[in-house]
């Protein structure tokens, strides 16, 4: 499996949390097409994992009802997948640091981006 | 090296309904190395859980269900300070004699968290068990050996036939009913009492573990929490209680697509089901009205508008069937798909699935239970829920 995950999340720092976005991008780093579940992009309860600096998980809301069968498609190599989750961070969190990556889950595929950190501003 | 902690918790430990009992197992590695466990053979009450009454004699719990491919992995892993939770809820048998009793988390196999030799254990939780209102206990099966481990004294079966057994219930019935009419007349004239309206905020903490997914949708194993949050008004005077949520939405939505939110949710969540209670008031009980207001402050909750629906808090702006059931979450309900804390509802989206598993459906009364909890508190007295057409 030569697949990559990449999280940007924009601001790194925000008054409120619906100001935060998350893009988490899936790439196909390797020579041979790979077969992508969009299904496990299409939350960010699915797709993100968040904690706080000390490292305490942040729980999403639940995701929704998942399709009867995953919808997949192709990654040629080279190609990209991006999922935008604008204002993903729950609105009841307190200010602080925190930290977020891309986690992909499919089968036995599990891909982790770099850990991200952002805040959320005392206002 | 691994080292697991078990800590059990629960929200009511006073006078629990056997059936309706629930606990919280919250497992922390604190150890400094990723420990293991198998959350999906965890889950299993009997496997796990050692419920002891008062004499200390054990409560034996209903046989797990035959093991899956899942209860055979290994498990999951918990780094070193993380933590996960799982809720056992319902696991004591209804007909479970009243009085006290002790529970706690005892894991004596690796995938369990502990060994033979050194079980994973919690500290005890102890709690009392009442007897159900209006549940009454089962009659033996004629010619059935009842278990040696059965505490319930066998119930002899009055002679009389059932017609006249159904005789005396209609006419205890009214006696009830007649009598409550006494008091509720002595409350009014000597001590004026009066039907009230009650108003409470509340926000209560939900968590739900969801494991067992199928290939396909593994990325949906994982634990979720949110805040359920809504002003109930329990209405005596107009037989009505109503449930607000207001919601503040960030992103573009039209006038016309705010509308069919509003009436795909209401007409989901509105006036199924209603509260009785034993109350003076509202004999026929207060149905529940829910209602979803779009505000610019003072919100319960921020929905950020986008194309599709992804969660609670990401609705899709032309989406009139999964935003009723992210609405549901709002009130508290749990996902019932896949294991969700231990109860294995299978596949999503079944024809005949309630909406907390196929959001195109209907809610059923167990939807309403945060929100039954919250207007008991708010009233002091028990209350259950019932559909709108039935008799309290």
């Amino acid at each position: 499996m030569s697949l990559i995950a990449e999280l940007e999340i924009q601001p790194v720092a925000a008054n409120a949390a619906e100001q935060l976005r998350a893009v988490c991008s899936i790439a196909n780093a390797g020579e041979d097409v790979e077969e992508l579940n969009l299904s496990a992009l299409s939350s960010p309860s699915l797709l993100l994992e968040i904690r706080t600096r000390g490292g305490d998980p942040v729980h999403l809301p639940p995701p929704p009802v998942p399709p009867a069968s995953p919808s997949t498609a192709p990654l040629g190599p080279g190609e990209q997948q991006r999922a935008e989750f604008p204002g993903f961070f729950p609105s009841w969190m307190e200010p602080g640091e925190y930290e977020a990556r891309c986690r992909y889950v499919s089968g036995s595929v599990v891909v982790h981006s770099p850990w991200v950190a952002f805040t959320l501003l005392e206002v | 090296m691994p080292r697991l902690e078990a800590t059990v918790g629960t929200e009511t430990r006073e006078d629990v309904v056997a059936g309706e009992f629930r606990i919280s197992v919250t497992f922390r590695n604190a150890g400094s190395e990723p420990a293991r466990l198998n959350l999906h053979q965890a889950a299993h009450p009997a496997l796990v859980l050692d419920v002891r009454d008062r004499n200390d004699k054990e409560v034996l719990l209903p046989p797990p269900s035959a093991p899956d491919a899942a209860d055979l992995e290994e498990g999951e892993i918990i780094p070193p300070g993380d933590s996960v939770s799982l809720d056992y809820v319902g696991f004591l048998d209804r007909s479970l004699e009243p009085g006290e009793y002790r529970v706690r988390y005892f894991g004596e196999f690796p995938a369990l968290g502990g060994t033979k030799d050194d079980p994973l254990r919690s500290e005890w939780l102890t709690f009392s068990v009442r007897r159900p209102r209006g549940f009454e206990g089962a009659i033996p099966i004629p010619g059935f050996k009842p278990s040696p481990e059965d505490p319930r004294s066998e119930r002899p079966r009055p002679p009389w036939p059932l017609v006249l057994d159904g005789i005396i219930n209609w006419i205890l019935n009214w006696w009830r009913r007649f009598w409550r009419w006494i008091v509720c007349l002595i409350l009014r004239v000597l001590f004026r009492r009066s039907c009230e309206t009650r108003s409470q905020e509340f926000d209560q903490a939900r968590t739900e573990t969801i494991s067992n997914a199928p290939p396909g949708s593994e990325a949906w194993n994982g634990t979720y929490s949110w805040r359920a949050r809504f002003l109930l008004t329990y209405d005596e005077p107009n037989c009505i209680s109503r449930v607000l949520v207001r919601v503040r939405l960030v992103g573009t939505i039209t006038t016309a697509q705010r509308t069919a939110w509003e009436t795909a949710i209401e007409a989901a969540w509105n006036s199924r089901f209603k509260l009785c209670s034993d109350g003076c008031c509202c004999d026929n009980g207060l149905p529940i009205a829910t209602d979803i207001q779009f505000v610019s402050s003072g919100e319960h909750q921020v929905v950020n508008v986008g194309t599709t629906t992804t969660n609670m808090g990401n609705w899709g702006a032309s989406d009139t069937v999964d935003i009723s059931h992210e609405f549901g979450h709002m009130l508290g309900a749990l996902d019932e798909y896949f294991t969700v804390n231990g109860v294995n509802w299978g596949a999503g989206r079944q024809p005949t699935g309630a909406i907390m598993n196929n959001p195109a459906n209907r809610p059923v009364a167990r939807h309403y239970d945060t929100i039954r909890r919250a207007a008991a508190g708010l009233t002091g007295r028990s209350q259950t829920t019932v559909a709108q057409s039935a008799s309290c």
